[in-house]
């Protein structure tokens, strides 16, 4: 058996041009090659650096809070820190009631913003037809588009007097009013996530449940909803990071008054969150004081807590994405 | 039948929830508005404040608003397009990538308020660049880099790998395929998400309330390393800081603000809707 | 015997090849394919075919390929190796796919398209390449009026043969076909074979058909693979009339598959 290698690598002309158009090619091509390829590697650099630009950006970001908050703990012995009493003029550096009010604030606004929002995603999704769907989506998204600002505004000169006459307390401008605001300024994230989860759940388990004869509702009751459960709660650490981290509306609406909730009838009474502390505070201090330095200790803090709870929500999305993986294979 | 009657209640409440949530975004909008239209004439816009800000215009807030949005556009649209093409182009499910979705994750969880102890710290002092246009560009940048990288990859992941191998197998290198198709097919989509992103950059305070944001200025900010003023740092001055302010400025500033943000919420949602009726595939 | 066969364009030699999930492989292939004739790969579906072209022209570069061994000579060069030109390689090697993927452009653009990336700027070559390639893709009548429109205008089979065009364009050596007539009507199926018995005068093909019926029309050589095993290979005629191993004749005579 005799191995014929066309050495030319080329077939003959092809008989339709009069003239061969080889040629061109081949000339063409080397010369260019080198001169495209110069400019690939530098764009492709570019891309790899900016690929990895989120991690330098966390780090980057952590490095400057240590970096600025480190010194509260060689100014302030971590016992003062862990007190009841902010009052910075006079030294008192208790971040306790902080702490206190931006987690009151932030459970209050997920415990009413999870259940509003998996219903307002339930009926998005699969109780209204498509054209309101059509409609009705674009709208939570304006909500997520209208500045923390111009909330904490209407909070103060609207919500706030409102609550105050109807609730019958001094004032309106209270943990309770943060929390309402919160939760509806959380609404959006909860709803998208939410919904994204109950368009993955496969058609075919709803149908499996209509087909056992089950209602729309039991079906979404017993099968949809389990199915996203993991969905349920990325949504609502997603929901709890957004509100642990809102500043202005909070700053606005809460009355600010640093204290630790004595009972439960305080979600009636002002008070202060950690967001709102830094906001206010970082304006008037000397760069260097101590003040300055807890401060941005209070910053690294929020930091850390944000970190936590974004982590476990991504934990859980990688999850399910490797299960759905499994599932497809 | 009490299962329809179940399935009746629970639909009911459902839909009151949604009403719940719905309906005062419209109360919202509306109201500021119907408050803010009294306030708002062509030399509220166009004028510089007077009388301690009691009176007269927004001129430098608008003008700084647009500064910071162009800003932040400059630094966080290539950085976030570029990591937007790694992440869909490029990376390998490898611990590099997952650390690279994780960071992206978490950039965009960080407190606003944190951004801006980390410009005060990264951009005012560390580099020198003061309270400035500069420094809070940079600091907003960096907070909707996020935004861009996940609506950006989300685009150009939609454009179906079938194109990616006809460019492959004509010859086409990875980036040519990437510049010749691939990107102008998410384009639409990347500037959906590129609006979204400068959109909530362009409504926020917090950021710029150490970076950049000046109580007040009796000019214009001349170069990048002034002072600004900025439409929602002067509301939140206006409605907190100043005593005896007259609520009518207070709510044509809100009016202003919420049109400039929301427009460009409004360009973002019929661009998509446009292009997704338009394309072929 | 080894007189009568025609040049070998591609030689390969004990090819393996696995993916990272383990489906479709390929194991021990060892195949020639011969110039200027139309080489049928055929089989039940996931016997390996169409990762066997890809393979060809390094397309697999792109999928998850966990390992890969053995040689594929072309004109006695292994494509395989680590540093051969693979953006020259697969200008040589056109591939057409199962379903028609027009570029979202004008028809004119689709056909320009490969020669552009590879820096063809005139205008006057890029003319006349496209009409020859339509030519050739027996479309020129059809589209000659028709260019600047999008290609997403062209009916299906059109679509088809503009793809293959779009390979054409490039003169390349030998033009790989995977299932292209799978989603055409039998008019389009007839004009696409037919054109590619006027093709193997300027070109190798290397063609997985859609069907037993289309592999016996139009093979000069054929390769019946299955679950990533070449069970045998040979003339068409032969192949088709009196295969020698007999899960070949039962499939052939449509026993299975």
């Amino acid at each position: 058996m005799s191995l014929d290698v066309n050495p030319a690598g080329r077939p003959p002309d092809n008989g339709l041009g009069s003239e061969p158009t080889e040629p061109y090619r081949l000339v063409a091509l080397e010369a260019r090659r080198r001169h495209v390829g110069l400019g690939e590697i530098l764009v492709e650099r570019a891309i790899q650096v900016t690929g990895i630009s989120a991690i330098l950006l966390v780090l980057l970001i952590f490095v400057f809070l240590v970096r600025e908050g480190l010194p509260t703990f060689a100014d302030v012995p971590f016992g003062d820190l862990v007190t009841q009493r902010w009052y910075p003029i006079e030294g008192y550096y208790g971040l306790l009631p902080l702490i206190a009010g931006s987690l009151l604030i932030t459970i209050g606004a997920a415990t009413i913003a999870l259940p509003l929002g998996v219903a307002t995603a339930i009926f998005i999704a699969e109780i209204i037809p498509n054209w309101g769907r059509e409609i009705l989506k674009p709208f939570v998204e304006v909500l997520a588009g209208i500045p923390s600002v111009v909330i904490g505004f209407l909070g103060m000169v609207v919500i706030s007097p409102l609550f105050r006459r109807s609730l019958n307390i001094p004032t309106g401008l209270t943990a309770f009013t943060g929390m309402v605001l919160l939760a509806w300024m959380a609404l959006p994230t909860v709803v998208s996530v939410v919904e994204d989860v109950l368009d993955t759940v496969p058609k075919t388990y709803r149908d499996a449940g209509l087909a056992l004869g089950m209602t729309q509702w039991q079906t979404i009751a017993k099968i949809v909803l389990p199915a996203g459960k993991s969905g349920i709660l990325t949504a609502l650490m997603l929901g709890v990071g957004r509100a642990i981290g809102e500043t202005m509306t909070v700053m606005m609406v809460t009355g600010n008054a640093p204290r630790i909730p004595q009972h439960p009838f305080d979600v009636f009474m002002p008070a202060r969150t950690m967001t709102a502390t830094i906001a206010a505070e970082m304006g008037e201090v000397a760069r260097g004081s101590t003040h300055y330095h807890v401060l941005f200790a209070v910053g690294l803090t929020l930091f850390l807590i944000t970190f936590v709870v974004n982590l476990a929500a991504a934990s859980i999305v990688f999850q399910r994405t490797r299960r759905s993986e499994r599932m497809l294979s | 039948m009490s299962r329809q009657l179940a399935q009746r209640v629970a639909f009911g409440l459902m839909t009151l929830a949604a009403a719940v949530v719905i309906l005062p975004i419209f109360y919202v909008i509306g109201y500021i508005v119907v408050e803010g239209m009294g306030a708002v004439s062509w030399g509220f816009i166009a004028e510089m404040p007077r009388d301690g800000m009691r009176a007269g215009g927004v001129l430098p807030a608008i003008v700084g608003t647009l500064l910071l949005t162009a800003g932040t556009a400059i630094v966080a649209v290539p950085i976030g397009i570029g990591g937007a093409i790694y992440l869909s182009e490029y990376a390998k499910d490898n611990a590099r990538t997952r650390a690279i979705r994780v960071a992206i994750i978490n950039l965009a969880g960080i407190p606003s308020v944190v951004f801006g102890l980390f410009g005060l710290g990264l951009f005012v002092i560390f580099l020198n660049f003061g309270t400035s246009i500069l420094a809070g560009s940079l600091t907003l940048g960096i907070m909707t880099l996020p935004v861009i990288i996940s609506t950006a990859e989300e685009a150009l992941r939609a454009v179906p790998q079938s194109f990616r191998l006809v460019s492959t197998s004509l010859g086409g290198t990875r980036w040519q395929t990437i510049r010749r198709v691939v990107l102008p097919q998410a384009l639409p989509g990347i500037i959906t998400g590129v609006i979204l992103g400068i959109e909530r950059a362009a409504g926020e305070t917090a950021p710029i309330l150490f970076t950049a944001a000046a109580f007040f200025l009796p000019r214009l900010p001349s170069s990048i390393f002034d002072q600004t003023m900025a439409l929602p740092y002067h509301l939140y001055v206006i409605s907190t800081q100043v005593p005896g302010m007259p609520i009518r400025i207070q709510y044509g500033t809100a009016l202003v603000l919420l049109v400039f943000v929301l427009s460009m919420n409004l360009v973002a949602t019929l661009m998509r809707r446009h292009y997704r009726q338009k394309r072929v595939w | 015997m080894a007189d009568e066969r025609p040049a070998v364009k591609i030689r390969i030699e004990d090819l393996a090849v696995r993916y990272s999930d383990g489906t479709e492989s390929l194991h021990g292939i060892t195949l020639d394919i011969y110039a200027h004739q139309v080489n049928v790969l055929f089989g039940p579906s996931g016997g390996g075919k169409s990762t066997l072209l890809r393979t060809l022209n390094r397309l697999n570069d792109l999928a998850d390929v966990a390992s890969q061994q053995g040689r594929v000579l072309l004109d006695g060069e292994d494509i395989l190796a680590a540093d051969y030109d693979i953006i020259q390689l697969r200008r040589r090697l056109g591939i057409v796919f199962a379903r028609p993927v027009p570029l979202p452009m004008s028809v004119y653009e689709n056909i320009t398209y490969g020669l552009t990336l590879a820096g063809i700027k005139d205008r006057e070559q890029l003319d006349s390449a496209v009409e020859r390639a339509l030519l050739q893709a027996a479309l020129w009548d059809e589209v000659a009026d028709r260019l600047t429109e999008s290609a997403y205008a062209l009916s299906g089979g059109q679509q088809q043969r503009l793809c293959l065009a779009r390979s054409l364009a490039l003169q390349p050596e030998v033009i790989m076909l995977d299932e292209p007539t799978s989603g055409l009507d039998p008019i389009s199926t007839f004009k696409v074979e037919q054109t590619l018995q006027q093709l193997k005068k300027d070109y190798t093909i290397l063609i997985v058909p859609h069907s037993v019926q289309q592999a016996a029309r139009i093979a000069d050589w054929a390769a019946f693979f299955l679950q990533g095993e070449l069970v045998e290979w040979g003339s068409g005629h032969e192949l088709f009339t009196a295969p020698q191993d007999t899960r070949t004749e039962q499939y052939i005579t449509g026993r299975f598959g």
